[in-house]
């Protein structure tokens, strides 16, 4: 197992080296993309002359209120539909064509509803997550087994007692999946809204320095949402996994 | 019968479950996401009951069941067996009034079953609890129980109540005097006839 992990950031490595190795060498120049070892530096001197400080904030605060927002709504919603029969088979065909709809074309009409500012960037992160949680939190809660839904009765436990004790603690596993979406959707809808139209955010500063050539921000604020996103993700699944373990899933 | 009431202590239940009430399942109903202590801790929680208090009564619980070193493992890593035990002990912590087992020792090995039974009967003298159990083994019918309702197959009717007669302080040694011999011998003769009858049906049908 051990070694796995290691082969893994083996293969990682090799990859950044062979980039480096084509941009040094020159068959990428230097115009197009910069080495990764200089992207690196460039990073440490932009984080550290603290000019982005304030575009970056803004960006990963928007995107952790819309992830908040599309968890908890989420999961509420969930175990509301999940409750009503009819209102699950009325929604349940919505849900699966839901991510057929292209939300971020709605940015436009959303900044003419609430201004330029952080909401329409919120919403639009918010809706392209919150229904990868409620479709994730259904899936869960339809696999309870009766059994412990009757030991719930037994124990004389309300509809609101049942889903915090026993039905989501059951549906974890399956609600962390969901909540994986909603933190990629989260900086999808956020970057992607600021790309479009803002006046400020990562996206917006991607979008500035790209189109004035400003390869020493363009790449290192593109390196610092990967590297945001990538260890966000590997923290829950370290949760993930002891969730799994637990339960001999893994 | 067509109608009927269902009551417990004196009360007809409608359709919430009355206090006092613990059931145990035929199939597993641990919680996989609380450990052994925390599934047996779960209705004591619920009541909220003084920590230390609910302790001392997981750790007898534990102690009971023989899942002492097991306190801190999840159901997956037990025995079907051992989960079974959890589900057990985390209906009797509750002390309830009355006691409904469904074919609760199927899963177990005969040796944790002997034990289970002793268990049982021993709870049942310590609490007083009105204990209803249902099984297909005979002898365990036999064994525990003062009264045996012997059920029909399909309509499930109840043919024949037999009272056992057997003294309050017994144990699973009651399997050695010749009175076992006799109940046993009426319940397999009872099962006999219904089972012949449903053979016979099925044969004609085919």
């Amino acid at each position: 197992m051990k070694w796995i992990g290691l082969l893994r950031v083996a293969v990682i490595l090799l990859l950044l080296a062979f980039l480096e190795t084509l941009c040094r060498i020159g068959v990428i120049d230097n115009f197009t993309m910069p080495p990764p070892s200089r992207i690196l530096q460039d990073l440490e001197r932009m984080l550290s002359s603290g000019k982005l400080n304030s575009a970056i904030a803004k960006t990963l605060s928007n995107a952790a209120i819309a992830f908040v927002l599309a968890v908890s709504v989420g999961i509420s919603a969930a175990v509301l539909i999940h409750a009503k029969r009819t209102l699950r088979e009325a929604l349940d065909p919505l849900f699966a064509t839901y991510y057929a709809i292209p939300v971020l074309a709605f940015y436009p009409l959303f900044i003419i509803i609430f201004g330029l500012g952080s909401a329409p960037k919120i919403l639009i992160a918010f809706m392209l997550g919150v229904v990868a949680v409620i479709v994730n939190t259904l899936n869960g809660l339809d696999r309870v087994p009766r059994v412990l839904l009757k030991s719930a009765r037994i124990a004389r436990l309300g509809q609101a007692q049942t889903a915090l004790k026993i039905t989501l603690p059951y549906a974890a596993p399956f609600i962390l999946t969901g909540v994986k979406f909603a933190i990629a959707y989260a900086l999808i809808g956020i970057i992607g809204s600021e790309f479009i139209m803002s006046t400020d955010g990562m996206g917006f500063e991607i979008a500035f320095a790209y189109n004035n050539f400003d390869n020493a921000t363009m790449y290192p604020l593109i390196a610092l949402v990967v590297l945001v996103s990538i260890s966000t993700n590997m923290l829950l699944g370290i949760w993930e996994r002891r969730i799994l373990t637990r339960r001999g899933l893994q | 019968m067509t109608e009927g009431v269902v009551s417990f202590e004196g009360q007809a239940i409608g359709g919430e479950i009355p206090e006092g009430v613990g059931v145990v399942f035929q199939e597993d109903a641990c919680f996989p996401w609380l450990n052994v202590s925390e599934n047996i801790a779960f209705g004591l929680e619920q009541r909220q009951t003084p920590a230390t208090k609910r302790d001392e009564l997981v750790t007898h619980a534990l102690n009971v069941m023989g899942l002492e070193s097991f306190a801190k493992s999840y159901p997956s890593q037990l025995s079907g067996g051992m989960r079974q035990r959890v589900c057990i002990a985390r209906t009797l912590v509750l002390q309830p009034r009355l006691i409904l087992l469904d074919e609760p020792f199927g899963a177990l090995d005969q040796q944790t079953r002997l034990l289970m039974g002793e268990e049982l009967l021993k709870l049942w003298r310590d609490t007083g609890a009105t204990v209803f159990l249902i099984t297909h083994a005979l002898d365990e019918a036999a064994m525990l129980a003062d009264r045996i309702g012997v059920m029909s197959a399909r309509p499930g009717r109840l043919i024949e109540t037999i009272s056992t007669g057997w003294p309050v302080d017994r144990d699973s040694r009651i399997v050695e005097s010749p009175d076992f011999g006799q109940v046993t011998a009426r319940l397999w003769q009872l099962l006999r006839e219904e089972s012949m009858k449903s053979i016979g049906k099925g044969a004609l049908r085919a």
